[in-house]
This record gives structure tokens, C-alpha cells and sequence, in this order.
């Protein structure tokens, strides 16, 4: 398999970086490099938000996770579908009407707040920082698993190749490059399943085995109130997600959002099946591997045929590139659009701002690494902790600033503030005492942030008229696309 | 939350080696030799049990402590004696279904970078479809068929009596077929794209 590996690694970074190359030539302002010239249509957007979701935290970390712990864990994607529709009816219209380049773009209008956008843009650059070290660690994993590569030299790879093709050609060449990208891991993840299941001999066989092995692999290794915890985390962080709802500035209007975000729970409910499928197989054929991260490579590696086995590889990798992308641009964004071009040099041009976004792209890109090397947990431990983080300080600002007129700028900042600080200290503190009660952080952390976003808000001055009519415009006003 | 997770990977103790033979026949035989590192008391083999087969264990080496055959699994319990080494060899027989071989695997993981696996299959004949074998098999000079996986796999699937179709093949085409037709089909809608929108101006 190695030669066939690297002929589809080799023909896919070509097509990559051509794409890229084209892309590059098309970026010629701020709006095109962020949000594409607000030309995506609703296929390519919503297989953009699939491979903007699904990351190495899906095809590495639930795979593995299937693996280790069962089906149980696949009760999750209730609450990120949940969280889909919760953008698709309350945040995804109202944020592609405001037409905002960055999510704090949105927090600094609709509170009218310097201090609040400029929160929101560290707040960005902190826990995107965390969620790429996930990333990275699994391209690690699955470089030392499948080419023997260390580490290090894998996320010194994809930091060059990602980081190459964002700073080239912006959102424009990332969309076309995600739908390339969902079309290879939709078709890699799905081929691979019926291989495995002819190598297990069926479905009873594989499922009497596993059933054997530990019965909770079939029924509830995680109990209800932990499986609710970890899809509310889910859920209100993608509800909220500053990387996906950028991705909706970038898409033509409100109506091919809410296509999008259909198309792309249509290519999920595909790809968190065939993940299932797989990591339970996987299982029954390799019982007891080192490393539950290591799983899909493995699988990938020792049991598929050459061609389908390179296509998951290179799938598994554009898993890690899309989400790798998705993050630097976003934090990108946040460095040079939201604290840079507000409060360094607010008078800087459009080309001095894109060259300070390409270049905070890449450094960006190599913090992580550092974290990475250091291997604090699996993958997907580390995609649930900074989804909760996410859910804990943007959820309320996002969701309830966008539908509820009266909060203000000291809410939204304390709100931030405090959930941040609710779900950090539950996270590492208070849980242990609390467990068996079933309170996760994230419920903490978001319960915290609602409390403070109305008290606070209900104490201090409204935000004026014009900063908020756009997100709730009086009855009979038109949309204003 | 977070420990509970970490906690879920802490390895204490590895399979070093693994040597196993399987001859087929009208009875199919299995050979197989292990070196487990660890300081545990005893060491424990969990085996897949395939549906239309018997499996005899003959004997085992150095002691066996106990044997659980219960739902889809076979369990066994060897003395580990506490030394950090500990060689484990057993023998048993297969009878029925004769394409797939079931494997006692260690609960002690294989670490990939160290751990020496060998398969070698014995009496398959010339006409396995290879390719379409688990884990992945390989002819060697004699004509006997090896696997050399990086993790101990359940069992090994030998394809004895390979129908027409091949499930790689199979797969392999429609990966090809499917990247061909949605390029195609890519092409088709940029080109019906561009046309219409030099049409509008």
C-alpha cells in the first residue's frame, strides 16, 4: 500500500495547490479573502460545513472512540444536529444579513462594543488554539501509525501545506478545496465499511463477538446524563461556532444557508454512520490495539485494499486540513481583522491587512505543535473540552444577542467572562465533588453566562436602536441582502 | 471528565512476540507462541468464536489456570508467575468453517514500533485469492503464505474458495468509478455554469 499511499497523497496536494494557486489570483480584497466575494452556492456550502465539522476529531477520535467505548457514543450527533438547526433557524439568517466579515465583527456591532469584539477575538484565539492541537496530534497519529513518520515531521507537513493553501487563496479556495474534500472522505468512509463487514463475517457475527467482549460495547458504556453532557457541549458550541458561521458570510444569501446546513447534516448522518460501523469493526478485528486514536489508520493501513485504504488516509488527512483551515482562517481573522485592524493600526490597507492575516495564519499554525508533542489526552478529550469552552462564552452573546433585543454590551462581556471562567474552574475543580449529581462544566459554564447576559444586561442601558434594528427589524420591513 | 478519559489509555503491559502457525487440513491446526511483557499475576487470551466451528484447545504451556467459553468469546487465564517476560504457547485444533481461523489475542496491546508478529499459513494450496485475505497475506519462496501485521488481529480469513468476485476489486473499482463520474460531473455543471452566466450578459 505504501507506493499507492503516496500517489494519492502526492495527486491530492496537487490538486490542493493548484486550486489554491487559481484561488490566489481571484483574492484581491478583504471581503474576497474572508468570505469568498459572497458567491457560494448551497452544495458546495453545505459539503463546506461538513468538512468544516467533521475534522480529525470525527474520522480519528470518534472512530476510535467507537472502537474503545461502542455505539452509545454515536448518541452525540443528536445534539450537534440539534445545534445545526438551532443556527439554521435562529443564528445562520440573521448573521449572513448583517453581512459581517467575523463573528466579532458581529459582537462589536450588535453591542456596540469595542472591549466585547476585541474579548471575543482572544477568546477565538485561545480555544482554536487548543482545538488545533487535536488536530495536529492526530495527523501525528496517523502519520506514525501509517508511513512510520515522526510526528513532529507529519505536523511540520500539514502546518506547511495547510497553512500554504489558506494564505494563498482565502475562504475562495478553501470551499472548493472542502468539497473536494467531503466528496473523498464521504466516499472513502462509506466504501470501506462493507470491507470490513465481509472480512467480520456479517453483521450477527461481528455483533455476538462484540456483545461478548464487554456488553457495553453494544449498549450504554456512557450513561444518559454523560451522553446528554457531551451533546450539549456539541450542540450549543456549533450553534455558536465562530469557523462555521464564517463560513455563512462567504455564502450568497439567507436562503442558500439554510439549503447548506441541510445538505451538510445529509453528508453527516452518512459519514457518523459509516464511522460507527467502522470503528465497531475495527474492533472486532484488532480487539485490543494500543492506541483507540490509532484505529482508523490502522484500519486504513492493514485491513483495506490499497486504493480504497490510501483514499481513507488522504480522506482522513483532508479531515484534519479542512478543520486545520477552517480554524486558522477564523483565528487569522480574529488577530489581523478584529484586534489589529481595530486597535493597532485601524487606518492599515486592505493589502497590509490581508498580508497581516496570512501572516498571523502561519504563526498561528505552529503554536500548537508544541502542545501537540506533548500528547495530553486523546483526541477526542481534547475536541470535547474545547467544544465546551466554545459552548460556555459564545453560545449566549451569539443565540440569545441575536433573538433577544435587550442585551447590552456589559451583559454579553460578563456573560463571556463568567462562562469562560464557570466552565474552566467546574472543569478542573468542582466536578469531582459534583460528578455523581451529572453536572457537566459545559452546563455550568453556559448556565453561568445566561445568568450573568440577562442579569447584568436588565441593570445596564440598552444598546442604541441602529446598532440592533438590522438583527430585529420592525414587522414589514424587507431583508436587507 | 478528563481523567476519567486519560485514564482509558494507560497501558501497562505489551505482547512482545507473537509466532503462530496454522496448517489446514481436514482438521486445521494452530501453533502459537507468545512473549507478553509484564508484572502481572496472570495473563489473559480472549479468542472470537466463529459460527459452524469447534475449537479443541490441545495443550497449553506453561499451565492452564482457566478457560471460559461463553457467548461469541473463548476466555483464557495463564499463570504469569510475576517475571517481566512471560513465553505463553498453545495448540488447538479447528473443525468446520474452515476460511476464517480464530486467534487468541492478548489483553496486553501491541505496540506496533516493537512488537515482532508472524503469521505462516500452511496447506491454503495455489489457488487463494490473496488480496482478499485478512490480515494482509503474502507468497513466500517455499509456497507457504505469511501475514506480518503490526496488532494481533481475531482471526485470519483465508479465502480458500474464492468466488468470481473479488470484494477488493470491487471496491477498488468503485472507488475509481465514483471519483471519475463526480469529476465529470463537476465539469458538466462549471461548463452549464459559465455558459449560462455569459448567456446573461
Amino acid at each position: 500500500m505504501g507506493s499507492t499511499l503516496i500517489v494519492a497523497l502526492v495527486v491530492y496536494f496537487s490538486i490542493v495547490l493548484g486550486i489554491a494557486v487559481w484561488s490566489s489570483f481571484r483574492t484581491k480584497t478583504e471581503e474576497d479573502f474572508i468570505a469568498a466575494g459572497r458567491s457560494i452556492g448551497p452544495f458546495v456550502g453545505g459539503a463546506v460545513l461538513a468538512a468544516t465539522q467533521i475534522s480529525a476529531g470525527t474520522v480519528v477520535g470518534t472512530l476510535g472512540r467507537h472502537y474503545l467505548t461502542g455505539v452509545s457514543w454515536w448518541y452525540i450527533w443528536f445534539g450537534v444536529w440539534a445545534g445545526w438547526l438551532v443556527s439554521a433557524f435562529f443564528v445562520a439568517p440573521k448573521l449572513r444579513r448583517f453581512g459581517a466579515l467575523t463573528v466579532p465583527d458581529y459582537i462589536g456591532a450588535r453591542f456596540g462594543s469595542e472591549k466585547a469584539r476585541a474579548l471575543a477575538g482572544i477568546l477565538i484565539v485561545v480555544s482554536y488554539t487548543i482545538y488545533l492541537v487535536a488536530q495536529f496530534q492526530a495527523s501525528g497519529e496517523i502519520a506514525q501509525a501509517v508511513l512510520g513518520m515522526k510526528p513532529i515531521t507529519a505536523m511540520l507537513i500539514l502546518v506547511a501545506s495547510t497553512a500554504l493553501y489558506t494564505m494563498l487563496g482565502g475562504v475562495r479556495s478553501s470551499s472548493y478545496i472542502e468539497f473536494l474534500q467531503t466528496l473523498i472522505m464521504v466516499s472513502g468512509l462509506a466504501i470501506a465499511v462493507p470491507i470490513l463487514l465481509h472480512h467480520a463475517g456479517g453483521v450477527r457475527q461481528a455483533a455476538e463477538f462484540l456483545g461478548s467482549l464487554d456488553s457495553r460495547l453494544l449498549g450504554w458504556y456512557y450513561g444518559p446524563k454523560e451522553l446528554l453532557a457531551f451533546g450539549v457541549s456539541f450542540g450549543l458550541s456549533i450553534a455558536a461556532a465562530p469557523y462555521e458561521m464564517t463560513r455563512f458570510y462567504s455564502m450568497r444569501d439567507e436562503r442558500t444557508v439554510k439549503q447548506a446546513i441541510g445538505v451538510s447534516i445529509g453528508f453527516q448522518v452518512i459519514i457518523g454512520l459509516s464511522v460507527l460501523a467502522l470503528g465497531l469493526l475495527t474492533r472486532v478485528l484488532f480487539p485490543n490495539l494500543e492506541s483507540a486514536d490509532q484505529a482508523s489508520s490502522i484500519m486504513a493501513f492493514e485491513v483495506l485494499p490499497p486504493i480504497v485504504g490510501a483514499l481513507l488516509v488522504v480522506a482522513m488527512v483532508s479531515a484534519i486540513m479542512s478543520t486545520v483551515n477552517s480554524v486558522l482562517l477564523v483565528t487569522g481573522a480574529s488577530v489581523a481583522h478584529d484586534l489589529y485592524g481595530r486597535f493597532v493600526r485601524p487606518t492599515a490597507s486592505q493589502l497590509h491587512l490581508v498580508m497581516v492575516n496570512r501572516l498571523s495564519i502561519l504563526i498561528l499554525a505552529l503554536i500548537p505543535i508544541y502542545f501537540a508533542l506533548q500528547k495530553l489526552s486523546d483526541v477526542q478529550a481534547i475536541v470535547v473540552e474545547q467544544t465546551k469552552f466554545i459552548a460556555s462564552f459564545f453560545f449566549v452573546p451569539v443565540v440569545i444577542g441575536l433573538n433577544w433585543r435587550r442585551g447590552t454590551a456589559a451583559g454579553a462581556i460578563t456573560s463571556m467572562f463568567g462562562g469562560f471562567f464557570a466552565c474552566l474552574i467546574w472543569e478542573f475543580t468542582g466536578q469531582h465533588g459534583f460528578a455523581s449529581h451529572g453536572i457537566d462544566a459545559v452546563e455550568v459554564g453556559v448556565g453561568t453566562s445566561l445568568f450573568l447576559f440577562v442579569v447584568v444586561s436588565k441593570l445596564t442601558k440598552p444598546v442604541a436602536e441602529q446598532n440592533i434594528e438590522i438583527f430585529f427589524p420592525k414587522s414589514g420591513d424587507g431583508r436587507r441582502d | 471528565m478528563l481523567l476519567h478519559l486519560i485514564g482509558l489509555f494507560a497501558a501497562t503491559a505489551q505482547l512482545e512476540t507473537a509466532s503462530i502457525s496454522i496448517v489446514f487440513g481436514d482438521v486445521t491446526t494452530v501453533e502459537a507462541a507468545y512473549v507478553i511483557r509484564s508484572d502481572a499475576d496472570s495473563l489473559r487470551f480472549t479468542m472470537i468464536r466463529l459460527r459452524g466451528q469447534d475449537v479443541r484447545l490441545n495443550s497449553l504451556a506453561p499451565g492452564l489456570a482457566s478457560i471460559d467459553s461463553s457467548g461469541g468469546v473463548i476466555r483464557l487465564a495463564v499463570p504469569a508467575g510475576g517475571t517481566e517476560e512471560t513465553p505463553t504457547a498453545v495448540r488447538y485444533e479447528v473443525r468446520g468453517h474452515r476460511t476464517r481461523i480464530p486467534l487468541f489475542v492478548p489483553d496486553t496491546p501491541t505496540n506496533p514500533a516493537m512488537s515482532d508478529i508472524l503469521i505462516r499459513i500452511d496447506g491454503a494450496g495455489t489457488g487463494v485469492r490473496l488480496t482478499d485475505g485478512f490480515p494482509r497475506l503474502t507468497r513466500v519462496g517455499d509456497g507457504d503464505v505469511i501475514a506480518r501485521p503490526e496488532n494481533l488481529p481475531s482471526f485470519v480469513h483465508v479465502p480458500l474458495e474464492s468466488g468470481r468476485l473479488s470484494i477488493n476489486r470491487v471496491s477498488e473499482a468503485a472507488v475509481v468509478g465514483l471519483l471519475l463520474f463526480g469529476s465529470v460531473l463537476w465539469l458538466m455543471r462549471r461548463r452549464a455554469l459559465r455558459a449560462s452566466s455569459s448567456s446573461l450578459r
